[in-house]
């Protein structure tokens, strides 16, 4: 069987999200992970003969989960999504997830996103940095493209 | 100046470039033309004679010899093409896009 060998780590991934005037900014320097679940509606039925299901594809769906370091300069990771949550109209934003790095050639997860949740976990018992979580959702599609910038 | 068509989805930015799309090789820098062409991203097209293009053959015989192919049409100075075809300039961007789209392979709705 032949191996891979072309297999690839996170460790250089970048992640850049629009700023308030939307502005693309790289926030990996203060981001530890972000986990991008891709989903499709599937509808299942059986018909009389068949003890398997058949599907039927509907919808696809996916979000942007990040986890981000508690930092406190401006334009960072916490910083920015903290100022789009608490704006008064949030509004959406373009992420793009760059895989293994931002050369040309790497992969693009992108996608118009709006802040669903920013959850910021406080435990005095804890010395570790705070890291912070934040669901963003697609107003509209996820793309996989080829980075050509 | 080359063109080339998108063998993946392109992320050029503010632009997505298609797959199957065929683009001017100015459309992006020069550096990154070459590393998604070495990467295999990217391929260069051969175009055909612009007379074979269906609603061309009279267009061409006006500008033969000079201009033969798709291509050549499409990195032709749409200026100079307006005089040498006597329409007005505005009439060559719809032209060049037209052939582009001859010349682009449609997406299939199963795969992405």
């Amino acid at each position: 069987m032949t191996q891979t060998v072309t297999a690839i780590n996170a460790i250089d991934a970048a992640i850049w999200l629009d700023k308030a005037g939307g502005t693309p900014t790289d926030i990996s320097g203060s981001s530890n992970s972000v986990s991008i679940p891709l989903t499709q509606q599937l509808g299942p039925f059986r018909n009389f003969g068949s003890r398997w299901p058949k599907r039927l594809e509907g919808g696809k769906d996916g979000a942007f989960r990040l986890v981000i370091t508690y930092s406190t300069a401006a334009d960072e990771a916490l910083d920015i999504l903290r100022d789009w949550f608490f704006a008064t109209e949030p509004g959406a934003r373009t992420i793009k997830v760059y895989v293994p790095d931002k050369n040309v050639g790497s992969d693009v997860y992108s996608a118009e996103v709006r802040i669903e949740s920013l959850d910021i976990p406080l435990d005095s018992g804890k010395a570790e940095p705070i890291t912070v979580t934040a669901n963003l959702l697609p107003d509209g599609a996820i793309t996989h493209a080829t980075n050509a910038t | 100046m080359a063109i080339y068509r998108a063998l993946k989805d392109l992320d050029a930015g503010k632009t997505l470039i298609r797959r199957g799309q065929v683009f001017m090789s100015g459309t992006l820098p020069g550096a990154v033309v070459d590393r998604l062409a070495e990467l295999g991203k990217i391929a260069p097209v051969s175009t055909p004679p612009l007379a074979v293009l269906p609603g061309w053959k009279a267009r061409a015989g006006k500008i033969a010899p000079e201009i033969e192919t798709a291509g050549d049409f499409l990195e032709a100075d749409s200026a100079r093409l307006a005089k040498v075809l006597k329409v007005s300039p505005d009439r060559i961007e719809p032209m060049k896009l037209e052939l582009a789209g001859w010349l682009s392979v449609p997406q299939g709705n199963s795969k992405h």
